[in-house]
């Protein structure tokens, strides 16, 4: 078996990846990919936590279909939002959209 | 040291990723993030977790990326943003090497370092049984939750037809 | 590719042919010697001794490599579907009064599927040059490989399995979901206006049609109390689940026509609409790929799951081998699947969608319910 720290090391390169995507992308769709990243990076943490700490036991399984399926439901709210804001402006860049600043 | 399958697959994913955000078009995008979802499902099996590795990809891969690419073709436009954002990006990949070495510092550091010379597994159907009696509160959260998103879905996306 | 002008052009291909497929044969033969040869030292007196020879074969017959290049695996599936694709057309024929192909081979056209093979491999590959040629090469190479992917946990007999997995069902609705992404990529990679509005069509649906199917399946689990196909088979020795479940049956049959888009869900590849759908662009090994291999494994796959969950797999009167019932009762399913092409009408897209989630959700819902309901009150297999 894989030494534990390998496992976090990928999850850690995951979620830098999420974040970098997150800060620097102006495209709503490329801010959405990050944002999933970051979702399945903190599933791998889970899981690997789960088979090397406690191997008899499926709490971090249930907790990250958990997090799988409250993922889904925020993808599709959040592509529905993309949908409406790209037909009411023809555009998806977030630093366009700034009607409520003051 | 390091297992020929996990170094493929990391190697698979953390690309995938990194093409994910970086491609030029959006659509080779999504292609790239769903690889990125096969990768980590590949993970998953890996760890001993067969029924989670298929769960996530029908989830992720026969769901969520099907309903980005989507929104992704709806959403196309002719010309892209040219990506003038240079201090921006350095920004970013600075942040993202921060954040990088501060986690992994962290995991390297502390004492989980420990090796499981193969103790079974749990039954993946004690995942259902747990679910259904320990969780039943955040079950049926999750249930009221995700037919509100399908129901705010489709009232933002519906096209106003008069 | 340069175009077959003269006689000595097609020679040299058929030489060259020729050549590629021996040597290719000697590179099968060698790995095969090569992941068995430590446990299976093939002496010279083996060649000479039958008794040697035959207990050699039978036990390479029972190896890994056996299990997924011969029997259940790559050659039974591509060899069911060469034979499909034959008895559609005369299956078709027959129904509507017709002969179908009659000419290649002495009896009523039995060579056709080498015929049909042979001209595809012949063809002249077109890429247009406009397409994104990544994707439209990869995929309809992606497509047959998800779609032999799924015949991993099929099992023929207890014996004839290659991948005995606690999660079999689980593993064939993963590969389901692979297919809306393979059909997205194919028609967005054509970059044309037919292609794109017939792979959008095949988009959505695949994916309604998903649910019901997934739906369906859950009521033979839940009768069987496990995900694993050859669990489920065993439990069926008593009545077959396609008598305790019978609306699952019926949803999964029809949902499987959709998911092949066959008519009446024939849609994507209207013919009068549409040109040929999302498949417009392709042409020669790429069509016989995608349309050919492809669709046909994937009538393999579920016909044998249907044949699995509802029809009890294996199970049959003695003297017959198991196998034998296997592929009968799988080939008696993939006729009922043909035969909707020759009698049934064309659905609009927007009926066909409203009828996957207004009817079939629901029948399958209800059939799922009341088998939970019935497991739950105590009845036992």
């Amino acid at each position: 078996m894989e030494p534990l720290v390998n496992y976090l090391f990928v999850s850690v390169v995951l979620f830098a990846i999420g974040v970098y995507g997150l800060v620097t992308k102006k495209n709503a769709l490329r801010m959405l990919f990050a944002i999933e990243i970051l979702i399945n990076a903190a599933n791998l943490n889970f899981v690997a936590f789960t088979r090397y700490l406690h191997p008899t036991s499926v709490t971090g399984h249930s907790l990250a279909m958990f997090s799988i399926a409250l993922a889904a439901a925020e993808a599709a709210v959040g592509l529905a939002i993309i949908l409406a804001v790209f037909r009411l402006r023809k555009d998806v860049d977030v630093s366009e959209i700034k009607g409520l600043r003051g | 040291m390091v297992d020929v399958a996990f170094a493929v697959l990391a190697v698979i994913t953390v690309i995938s990723a990194i093409l994910a955000l970086e491609a030029k078009e959006v659509v080779y995008g999504a292609i790239a993030l769903a690889l990125s979802f096969v990768g980590i499902a590949g993970f998953f099996a890996l760890l001993d977790a067969v029924f989670l590795a298929m769960f996530q990809l029908t989830v992720y891969v026969g769901a969520i990326a099907v309903l980005i690419l989507f929104t992704v073709m709806l959403v196309r436009r002719e010309q892209w943003l040219k990506a003038k954002e240079g201090v921006h990006r350095a920004a970013g990949v600075l942040v993202a090497i921060v954040v990088a070495l501060g986690l992994g510092y962290l995991v390297y550091a502390s004492t989980i370092a420990t090796v499981i010379p193969s103790v079974e597994q749990a039954p993946f159907t004690l995942i259902g049984a747990q679910i259904l009696t320990e969780y039943w509160l955040a079950f049926i959260t999750l249930a009221l939750v995700l037919a509100s998103a399908v129901i705010g879905a489709v009232v933002l996306a519906k096209l106003e037809r008069d | 590719m340069p175009i077959i002008r003269t006689l000595t052009s097609f020679l040299i291909r058929i030489v060259a042919l020729i050549i590629v497929i021996l040597v290719l044969g000697l590179i099968a033969i060698l790995a095969a010697y090569y992941f068995i040869g430590p446990s299976f030292p093939l002496t010279p007196s083996m060649l000479i001794n039958p008794q040697e020879a035959i207990a050699f074969t039978f036990a390479l017959m029972d190896t890994d490599f056996f299990r997924i290049v011969v029997f259940p695996g790559f050659t039974f599936v591509a060899l069911y579907a060469a034979i499909a694709g034959l008895w559609e057309r005369k299956l078709l024929a027959k129904i509507q009064l017709r002969v179908g192909p009659l000419y290649a081979g002495k009896f009523e056209g039995i060579l056709q599927p080498i015929a049909d093979v042979l001209k595809l491999l012949f063809k002249e590959l077109v890429i247009p040059r406009v397409v994104d040629r990544f994707f439209f090469i990869a995929a309809p190479l992606l497509t047959v490989t998800i779609a032999t992917a799924a015949i991993a946990v099929i099992p023929v007999t207890e014996r004839w399995v290659i991948a005995r997995s606690d999660v079999g069902v689980l593993v064939i609705f993963a590969v389901l979901g692979f297919f809306p992404i393979t059909a997205l990529m194919a028609a967005w990679s054509s970059n044309s206006r037919y292609p794109m509005l017939g792979g959008l069509r095949a988009l959505h649906q695949m994916v309604a049609y998903e649910i019901p199917l997934i739906l369906s399946v859950l009521a033979p689990v839940v009768f069987a109390g496990s995900l694993n196909l050859i669990d489920i088979v065993e439990k069926q020795s008593s009545i077959w689940f396609a008598l305790l479940a019978p609306i699952s049956a019926l949803t999964f049959y029809i949902c499987s026509l959709a998911e092949l888009e066959r008519i009446p869900f024939d849609l994507p590849e209207a013919e009068p609409e549409l040109v040929s759908g999302w498949l417009t662009e392709y042409g020669g090994m790429n069509f016989g790929l995608i349309l050919g291999i492809a669709v046909y494994i994937k009538l393999y796959v579920l016909s044998a799951l249907f044949t699995t969950l509802f029809l009890g797999g294996w199970l049959g009167p003695q003297p017959l081998p198991p196998e034998f019932w296997f592929i009968f009762k799988t080939f008696i399913v993939t006729t009922f699947l043909l035969i909707p092409r020759g009698v049934f009408p064309r659905l609009r897209i927007d009926l066909l969608l409203r009828q996957s989630w207004a009817v079939y959700f629901i029948l399958a819902l209800i059939n799922l319910v009341v088998a939970a309901a019935a497991v739950l009150g105590g009845f036992k297999l």
